[in-house]
């Protein structure tokens, strides 16, 4: 349930290879891992090794399974691997039982989907997204089995046993599971979203957040937002009539609009009053999609995913920018007040807002923190 | 909604109890039957027990039960613990083209189906309903898939499937919502296993006792279905050609026309094979074959000298592994099942329950030590060229040999049980758990029981 959750504002980390998401683990994660707390009693110490040692789980397996063939999208079976192990380490399990727990979870995993299952250029689209709940779930429950007893394979990741083929990978390395282990963490290196929309479109927000900001520009001023972007994504984000927020979340012309209306990034922007604003359906009118060759060529080639934004003004002038990555990029990192910013954001959103503050200092200050069930009974209503 | 996927969920919502006929309405039953007491043995089994171990302290609401044990939990979650028991034995039916099994649909089909009709309270023509729908396209979309690609190995993907038609049918969904609730179990289904992680391998040895993981399918139908009442959207084409589902359940091939082939004229449940010896399907033609050439020749196991298997080449060496190290292990060790055979002459749990003690005993010792598998380079040709599997028993006694080969074994759909031997075999499973009286009473209820009779009554024999 917190898994689904925590996926369904589009607002989740992504792990990329360059530019490119190839995962998003702390859905899967961080939510599995508070759960076994939760359970065992565990303090923030051990919570923290958990969650660094599945981000590394799930990233890594992303990285060994990459690049995928083109029809398989969804990353359960990355996440999978991110929320046994987090559960694993938290149920103190020896490695014989490890082991078993990560072959269960191999079993276990939901099915990759296909680009078609998430009918992203037939819409309404899906709302199963990455199956995130399932594999958060899946993950923890191998752990549970495992550490009382069940058997399941000991090779689950190893190349032998062939999960790499379930997932669709078109290569697999499993050197990567492996290399530079506890030399270079994952986590250090994932890129968060700044937009609460689908990840291949952040870039673009910048753009044209970065335009509107440099050139002074309002809503009244823009006659046309020009996004040129991969043929794909041309054709799978033009929805100018998003049926819900899932919808909209990968809805290039809406997620333009709330930039250009100055609507600043919460989970408000799918709220009924925005998604039925008049405003917003006439600003989503001025955004039009461009297939680039030049931009599919950089993404098929280097997984960089960087569209070009070109605005043209009411009295003719125009701005072009094209971002390599959106804010919240490695190389582009959050600040400190980008992250307690966006989460005071999220929780505003149910009226939770006045507690922001305790929570963060709490999180911030985790290691010292006995045990977890203090902190969770704050996102309690 | 395109076209496969509507005209699919179309013919199930049109199926009538009347279309059935009293045949088909009785086959059911004794499916049903048939894996209710795997489902209770289940319980007692290690990967039962995991289950219940890690989930049967994890509460919620009590809306249904969990078999052979009587605790309750919400619906998926008894769905999940109810399937993975459904699999500890080793017991469950099959679904087969010629020799090769392409699904187990029981574990995967009446878990789910047992759970949403205990929750929503449905009745046994419900169930009935629910389950032929589940059956047909478990075995409908296994043939459609065939042949998979070859590391592919297990049936957990279309467990989904077919789980999710059936708690479509159950809840009596229109066109719309069945092919969305298709679309959800299908995105929440385990993927296909492949070959190597069951363990079978000697190196890899004890083997995995994932299986095909009935739990997790059933967990997602039975999810799926409840999603099913809110807004929640998925794609409403799953079975569509261009959706490509059939890539990630393991297949390049998909014809979606045996979806629809000889609808209403033929069950799925007509055609199942039963176990009587709780192991993998494909063990059993050697045991079969050993049965036979003792019966039909007479042999005394005191006059046995040698007692040589063969099996096609790619089952030998998985399954001539030997001692079984655990439990689950033991159901894919044809020298381990086939000394069994011989020694106590009635499968049954303690078969791999007691498997330890066993060992260990100097009678079953004495036949195990009489008995090789060997690698059989014919039986595999003809595997693969029939796709049927042959076992064969070569018995030296009293200075002769003795020889018998055989595919179709007992329980199979071309050498079925009677309908005594179902009801036999679930009495024998379910009775050391729940009771004898309640065993009895249980199948009287499965067998018998009004169509406007509810579920929760046949539920509430099943527990101890």
């Amino acid at each position: 349930m917190n898994a689904s959750l925590a996926q369904v504002l589009d607002y989740d980390d992504t792990y990329e290879i360059a530019s490119l998401g190839v995962s998003h683990p702390g859905p899967a994660v961080v939510p599995s891992a508070l759960a076994v707390c939760e359970s065992e009693g565990c303090d923030g110490k051990a919570l923290i090794r958990a969650v660094v040692l599945g981000y590394e789980a799930a990233c890594r397996t992303a990285d060994a399974i990459e690049p995928r063939e083109y029809e398989f999208w969804g990353f359960a079976n990355t996440q999978i691997m991110g929320a046994v192990t987090a559960s694993s380490i938290l149920l103190g399990v020896d490695v014989d039982r490890f082991v078993n727990a990560i072959g269960i979870a191999a079993s276990s995993s939901p099915v990759p989907n296909t680009n078609m299952m998430w009918s992203l250029t037939k819409r309404p689209m899906s709302w199963v997204k990455d199956a995130v709940g399932c594999a958060a779930s899946s993950g923890v429950m191998s752990a549970l089995m495992a550490s009382r007893g069940f058997i399941g394979t000991r090779n689950g990741l190893d190349e032998q046993d062939g999960y790499y083929l379930l997932c669709g990978s078109r290569a697999y390395d499993e050197k990567k599971l492996v290399e530079a282990l506890g030399k270079r963490y994952r986590l250090s290196n994932l890129s968060f979203k700044p937009y609460p929309t689908c990840r291949f479109m952040q870039s673009t927000l910048d753009s044209v957040s970065i335009l509107m900001e440099k050139h002074g520009l309002g809503e009244e001023q823009i006659e046309e937002v020009v996004v040129f972007v991969t043929p794909f994504l041309a054709e799978a984000f033009s929805v100018y009539e998003p049926a819900s927020m899932i919808d909209a979340q990968f809805s290039m012309p809406y997620a333009i609009s709330r930039i250009i209306c100055r609507d600043d990034p919460s989970p408000a922007w799918y709220g009924e009053g925005c998604m039925n604003d008049p405003q917003t359906r006439a600003a989503m009118k001025k955004v039009r999609l461009v297939p680039d060759e030049e931009v599919e060529r950089k993404r098929a080639e280097q997984s960089i995913l960087s569209p070009k934004v070109r605005i043209r003004t009411k009295n003719g002038d125009e701005f072009e920018r094209q971002e390599y990555c959106a804010k919240g990029h490695p190389d582009k990192p959050f600040a400190p007040e980008d992250f307690t910013g966006k989460f005071t954001r999220c929780l505003e959103a149910v009226e939770m807002g006045d507690r922001a503050g305790r929570a963060i200092t709490m999180i911030e200050n985790l290691e010292e923190y006995g045990d977890i069930r203090e902190l969770l009974a704050l996102f309690i209503p | 909604m395109t076209n496969i996927t509507k005209r699919y969920v179309k013919q199930v919502i049109d199926m009538k109890i009347e279309d059935l006929g009293d045949k088909v309405i009785s086959e059911t039953r004794r499916a049903l039957l048939d894996t209710l007491g795997c489902m209770v043995a289940g319980v007692r089994s290690p990967i039962g027990m995991s289950a219940l171990q890690s989930l049967g302290e994890s509460g919620g609401a009590q809306e249904a039960t969990v078999i052979g044990d009587g605790r309750r939990m919400s619906a998926p979650i008894a769905a999940y613990i109810n399937g993975q028991c459904c699999v500890g034995p080793d017991l469950s039916d099959n679904y087969k083209k010629e020799s090769i099994i392409i699904s187990h649909p029981g574990e995967g089909v009446i878990p789910p189906v047992l759970a949403l009709a205990e929750k929503t309270d449905a009745t046994v023509e419900d169930l009935i309903l629910a389950t032929v729908a589940g059956y047909e396209t478990a075995g409908r979309y296994a043939h459609a898939i065939e042949p998979r690609r070859p590391e592919v190995y297990s049936f957990s993907t279309h467990y989904g499937v077919a789980g999710g038609i059936a708690c479509a049918k159950l809840l009596g969904l229109g066109e719309d919502e069945s092919a969305n609730l298709l679309g959800i179990a299908g995105t929440l289904s385990p993927l296909p296993v492949t070959m190597p992680m069951w363990g079978f391998r000697e190196n890899d040895r004890p083997a995995s006792w994932h299986r095909d993981m009935p739990g997790h399918a059933g967990f997602a139908s039975v999810t799926a279905a409840l999603f099913s009442g809110t807004d929640f959207r998925a794609t409403n084409s799953l079975l569509d050609e261009h959706i490509e589902f059939y890539k990630i359940a393991g297949s390049d091939n998909y014809n979606p026309e045996l979806l629809f082939e000889g609808w209403g004229e033929h069950f799925v449940v007509e055609k199942l094979s039963y176990k009587s010896i709780p192991s993998c399907y494909f063990n059993q033609p050697c045991i079969e074959a050993v049965r036979l050439c003792f019966e039909e020749n007479g042999i005394s196991l005191d006059d046995a000298e040698k007692i040589d298997l063969y099996a096609p080449t790619q089952l030998a060496k998985n399954f001539k592994y030997y001692p079984p190290r655990t439990p689950v292990d033991t159901a894919s060790s044809v020298r381990y099942l086939t000394a069994m055979y011989l020694l106590t002459g009635k499968p049954g749990t303690d078969w791999y329950l007691e498997y330890e003690r066993y060992l260990k005993k100097e009678e079953y010792k004495k036949i195990a030590g009489m008995i090789d598998v060997y690698e059989d380079e014919e039986l595999q040709k003809i595997l693969q060229e029939e796709e049927v599997i042959f076992g064969k028993a070569v018995v030296k006694a009293g200075g002769k040999t003795y020889e018998k080969r055989v595919d179709a074994v007992r329980g199979a759909d071309k050498n079925p049980f009677t309908v005594k031997e179902i009801e036999d075999k679930f009495l024998t499973l379910s009775g050391p758990v729940i009771g004898e009286d309640r065993a009895k009473a249980a199948l009287r209820a499965v067998r018998d029981s009004d169509l406007k009779s509810g579920v929760r009554e046949i539920v509430s024999l099943l527990c101890p």
